[in-house]
């Protein structure tokens, strides 16, 4: 056997991922350049003078929490500086995530299908299917690179800003790509791989933050310190772009060695057994629902609970903002001091808020997963009615919701308290979340309408998920027109605790989910099983 | 008593496509009847139909003397049934699978499961991802199996077995006609149908083309004959008989049931020195009943009503 033979077929099966990816690549390109470029581009408008932009500057770098989730930035008294510090985290986040699913899609899930198999029977070798799917993944975050280099210049940042920039960005998808890839020989299942390919992600970013406070050479061992050590926009190096290269030539190496020592479709770890009799709880379409939901459940709330413990501490860093700006302390003063600190944490409240909607659509959306697998067919062949079967899944995943809502709530309200030692204001930032959960019922109930009556456009859910987002995270950076937000839900609850509870908005959402949803499980009643 | 299912004239589509065309079936209470048809013919939207999981366009369903459609939660107390695609939660085990489809039900017979999972030699504590399809398909068996009810809907619930399986399959299956239930087979082992069922019902493109007693349908075709005659001469324009091939002087040729008679006299006659006699094969009747793309020419004609 030559050693080239493991590769036969390689360009056969890189046209085949990207025949698959025909809509995803082009989406997932567009949508990170595209909301990178309005975001950057928005800045000069927000930070017009030089004190702004240094008091901007002041503020980021005060306090040690936002170090911690952003990273220093160097050139912050500069426009460029400001670009990179606000699209950072959202471009590393992006491509990271990008790179591990794509290769978990592409490596693990395909083994783990029988479609490989498939493949592998004809003339194709043993490496070419990793091969392939790490060509069409590099190849992405490679189009990602080049997308920004091509459109940042047109923002404050510079034809060599965004070239090293996007170098960078490449870089670390292809070294997330390659970890993935190693992670894929490892595990037997791709919810595995993509799982573990997303913790590291994680990782890497608590080891930056924890290198970045201390301030030492900590950053060194994370792939998203090497990215930062470009220096965008002040040194604009390139070298620092070799080491993810490097690593990956490094998990390459790994991993043709683990794929060499491991029988097709196993891992080098092996699947667990388990119980061989159902638990208690396990004895309806609610307890099935439960066990299908509580795993992300769990880990959506330490994510969250995490999340909310940053911004609840963030707090500090507000009141030391304020005592230690005289300038800031009058300002507040002038328009009554409480209402910046309760806009802050009305907006963090509503950006958790927005990512719960996003559980909220996923674990309702299993319903149609289900169906379109043959698995409601079991169940409801059994005396368990249509609407019961449903019914269960959204109890099940609209409890998650309320559970996350709480968690998110307690995590930044209780670690506001502790930090500033305000228990009120703790008390009102717990509850900000909550009044959230009318606004994604109707989400829901979106989702639920279109799965009753036409289950082919349950994405619309997504859609208006995508919308809120938009609205809520970026309206006012993009400077969108008010007539939009009229069709924005969460935007007409009210954004406690910086403006005033009102009833009657909640409940007039509550009764439009009740409607939604109740039309939605009359159509789904009525329609035929997929 | 009532038919167990009785079905006329059902009618499906999908879209501009007819899946069902004026379809009929009637499974009598107590009786496996085999169901029989090529692929993609509509038997397993029939068995989704009877289940409620797809509305009828037109014709009258009954399933134990209920709407499917209308009355599907309380039908399906009564009824237990085996998807021919097994997909299950790939992150519970077969054991759970199999308890929480029970409990849904009402609740699990201990020694029925036990039994089941022994003889299927079904290992319960693997995760649902880990099993091959034939085991895939033997929890979603003992889960039916196990259940208390009256009538079984299996689509090909042994595509994915092995043969010594197969058999425990059939073993099982005639304990549960014995116990007085029925059960609804669908199935390409024609030989496990033989064995099994003692009506079937063979539909193509959505429509019942025969239906029947195994017996009555095999006395309306040809019955086999291999024969060896010391002379040979003058066989060739017999009514009833028709001559495939002559081999080595050994005639392979089929013969009309009601002519069977006359033409063993003919034999005879002629001085048999070896005679082999089969009656059709189910094969023989699927394939005569598939072969031709006109639909039903040269084999059973569709006789819903046989006596049963």
């Amino acid at each position: 056997m030559r050693k080239t033979d493991g590769f036969t077929g390689t360009g056969a099966l890189v046209r085949l991922a990207l025949r698959r990816d025909r809509i995803r690549i082009p989406v997932w390109v567009v949508s990170v350049v595209g909301l990178l470029y309005f975001s950057a581009a928005s800045q000069p408008g927000l930070y017009q003078t030089q004190e702004q932009i240094d008091a901007y500057g002041r503020m980021v770098t005060q306090s040690s929490a936002t170090v911690a989730i952003a990273g220093p930035v160097t050139g912050l008294d500069s426009l460029r500086g400001i670009v990179m510090y606000e699209t950072y985290l959202t471009v590393i986040s992006a491509v990271s995530i990008l790179a591990v699913l794509m290769m978990s899609r592409h490596t693990r899930a395909e083994e783990e299908s029988g479609r490989t198999e498939l493949l592998r029977a004809t003339e194709v070798g043993r490496h070419a299917g990793a091969a392939a799917a790490l060509i069409a993944t590099s190849g992405t975050c490679l189009l990602i690179g080049a997308g920004m280099a091509l459109v940042l210049p047109a923002t404050p940042l510079t034809l060599a800003d965004s070239l090293v920039y996007g170098a960078a960005m490449s870089a670390l998808g292809i070294f997330m790509a390659a970890l993935t890839l190693c992670f894929a020989q490892v595990f037997v299942h791709s919810r595995s791989v993509s799982g573990a390919g997303l913790a590291a992600f994680l990782v890497f970013y608590l080891v930056r933050a924890i290198g970045d406070v201390r301030d030492d050479a900590t950053v060194w061992f994370t792939p998203i310190g090497w990215a930062q050590a470009t220096r965008v926009p002040t040194e604009d190096r390139l070298w620092p772009v070799l080491l993810p290269l490097l690593g990956s030539v490094l998990l390459l190496a790994v991993a043709v060695r683990l794929a060499e020592r491991r029988d097709f479709g196993a891992g080098l770890l092996p699947s667990r057994s388990g119980p061989a009799r159902a638990s208690r709880l396990l004895s309806g379409p609610v307890g099935l629902a439960w066990r299908q939901q509580r795993g992300a459940l769990l880990a959506w709330s330490v994510a969250l609970g995490l999340c909310g413990a940053l911004i609840g501490t963030l707090g500090t860093s507000m009141q030391d903002m304020v005592r230690d700006n005289p300038a800031l302390a009058d300002y507040l003063a002038s328009t009554q001091a409480g209402s910046v600190i309760d806009a802050y944490q009305a907006t963090f409240a509503l950006i958790m808020t927005l990512a719960i909607a996003g559980y909220a659509i996923w674990a309702a959306g299993r319903v149609l997963t289900e169906e379109g697998e043959g698995r409601t067919e079991l169940v409801i062949a059994g005396p368990v009615g249509r609407v019961r079967s449903v019914v269960s899944d959204l109890v099940v995943a609209g409890g998650g919701v309320l559970v996350l809502l709480v968690v998110a709530g307690f995590s930044s309200g209780a670690s506001y308290a502790a930090v500033v030692g305000d228990r009120a204001q703790g008390l009102r930032i717990l509850v900000a979340p909550l009044i959230y959960f009318p606004a994604i019922a109707v989400l829901l109930g979106v989702l639920l309408l279109a799965y009753g009556w036409a289950p082919h456009w349950t994405w619309v859910g997504w859609l208006v998920l995508a919308f809120e987002v938009v609205i809520g995270w970026l309206g006012g950076v993009l400077g969108l027109p008010d007539w939009i937000y009229q069709f924005s839900v969460f935007d007409r609850a009210p954004r406690y605790p910086a403006e005033d509870l009102s009833a009657a908005p909640l409940l007039a959402m509550g009764a439009g989910a009740a409607l939604l949803l109740s039309v939605g499980l009359v159509g789904f009643r009525r329609r035929d099983l997929r | 008593m009532d038919a167990a299912i009785s079905v006329s004239g059902l009618v499906k589509r999908f879209g501009r496509f007819t899946a069902l065309d004026r379809l009929d079936l009637k499974v009598e209470v107590g009786e496996v009847h085999g169901f029989l048809g090529p692929n993609g013919s509509g038997k397993s939207t029939t068995i989704r139909v009877l289940l409620g999981l797809l509305r009828a366009d037109a014709g009258q369903v009954r399933v134990l003397g209920r709407d499917p459609w209308r009355d599907a939660v309380r039908l399906h107390r009564h009824l237990a049934y085996v998807p021919g695609e097994v997909s299950l939660w790939p992150n519970l085990t077969g054991g759970e699978v199999i308890d929480l489809l029970a409990r849904m039900r009402g609740g699990v017979d201990e020694g029925r499961r036990a039994d089941l999972l022994e003889r299927f030699e079904l290992d319960p504590t693997k995760q649902c991802r880990s099993y091959s399809k034939g085991n895939r398909q033997k929890v979603a068996l003992v889960a039916a199996l196990s259940a208390d009810v009256e009538l079984l809907l299996l689509d090909e619930p042994t595509a994915g077995l092995d043969p010594i399986m197969e058999a425990e399959f059939q073993e099982v299956a005639r304990e549960e006609v014995a116990r007085g239930r029925t059960i609804l087979l669908s199935s390409h082992i024609l030989a496990e149908v033989e064995s099994l069922c003692g009506r079937v019902s063979i539909i193509r493109d959505g429509r019942t083309v025969s239906a029947g007693r195994l017996r009555d349908l095999r006395g309306l075709s040809r019955t086999s004959v291999t024969v060896r005659l010391q002379r040979q001469d003058e066989l060739g324009d017999v009514p009833g008989l028709r001559v495939l091939d002559v081999v080595d002087g050994e005639i392979r040729a089929e013969v009309d049931s009601d002519r069977i008679g006359a033409v063993m006299a003919l034999f005879a006659e002629r001085g048999i020195e070896s005679l082999v006699v089969h009656p059709a094969t189910l094969e023989e009747l699927f394939l005569r009943n598939y072969d031709d793309p006109g639909g039903v020419k040269h084999g059973v004609p569709t006789r819903p009503g046989l006596p049963a």
